[in-house]
């Protein structure tokens, strides 16, 4: 697991995202806010794909981050299983 | 991300101030095509490159599922073994647990393997291929085997 998306995939995707963000702020024939605050929402929604990406990219660290929550479970059980044998000492072979 | 929300609408908003409209109009008809062709070819990669990661994560998440059911499948066959054999079991498999949450799990964060958790893991499997039982009980061992190597298939680091 210490290998994710490409570099060369990774660059492609930025030049695309910007350059698409590039298209719509030079071709947005008229001036307004509610231009601007598409080209705001366009750009913010293009970060979050491309943010996500880089979070399921790397299963073991970043926001979504697999936890060790499993192997603590299965912990506790191993230790029970000590703890019974210390408590009825040791175990008649069978 | 709204950081960069802002950012471009604030350019937007400058490009307005700073360029006449009519050069926006001029390429407004050409830019709109482009733009277009542009965002179907950036959903098709993104698309094919969103369900590569997601696959991933989902296998590296069945993947300690799968783990600990195995481990905890040797714990309980364990059990089944006279003392000294269980207890040489369960310790090893403690250590090599205890070494997965305290140690492995923060190299993985930092994109590293962990030697140690290997060796333990070698350990585990050396103490249950020798360690000393009945010949009743050698189905049992042949059982945590086939888990331990399960384990080690399941692994993904």
């Amino acid at each position: 697991m210490t290998q994710g998306v490409p570099g060369l995939v990774w660059g492609l995707l930025i030049i695309f995202a910007a350059t698409l963000i590039g298209c719509m702020l030079v071709f947005a024939a008229e001036a307004s806010t509610s231009k601007a605050v598409l080209v705001g929402v366009f750009t913010s929604s293009l970060t979050l794909a491309l943010l996500t990406v880089r979070v399921l990219d790397f299963p073991f660290e970043s926001a979504l981050q697999l936890s060790p929550r499993d192997f603590n479970g299965t912990l506790e059980k191993v230790d029970r299983l000590i703890a019974d044998g210390q408590m009825h000492g040791s175990k008649a072979p069978e | 991300m709204l950081g960069t929300g802002l950012v471009a609408a604030f350019i937007c908003a400058l490009l307005h101030r700073i360029v006449h409209r009519d050069t926006f109009r001029r390429y407004h008809e050409v830019g709109y095509a482009v733009f277009l062709q542009l965002g179907v070819i950036f959903a098709v990669l993104l698309a094919f490159v969103f369900n590569n990661v997601w696959s991933n994560y989902d296998v590296a998440s069945q993947a300690i599922d799968s783990e600990c059911g195995s481990l905890h499948g040797v714990a309980i066959l364990s059990d089944r073994l006279p003392s000294p054999a269980r207890d040489a079991i369960l310790n090893d498999l403690h250590a090599y647990l205890t070494i997965v949450i305290d140690q492995e799990w923060a190299d993985m964060q930092r994109r590293n393997e962990s030697r140690a958790a290997d060796a333990k893991f070698q350990s585990l499997w050396h103490t249950v291929e020798t360690v000393n039982t009945d010949l009743a009980d050698n189905q049992i061992r042949g059982q945590m085997l086939s888990l331990l190597k399960a384990v080690k298939q399941d692994c993904i680091r």
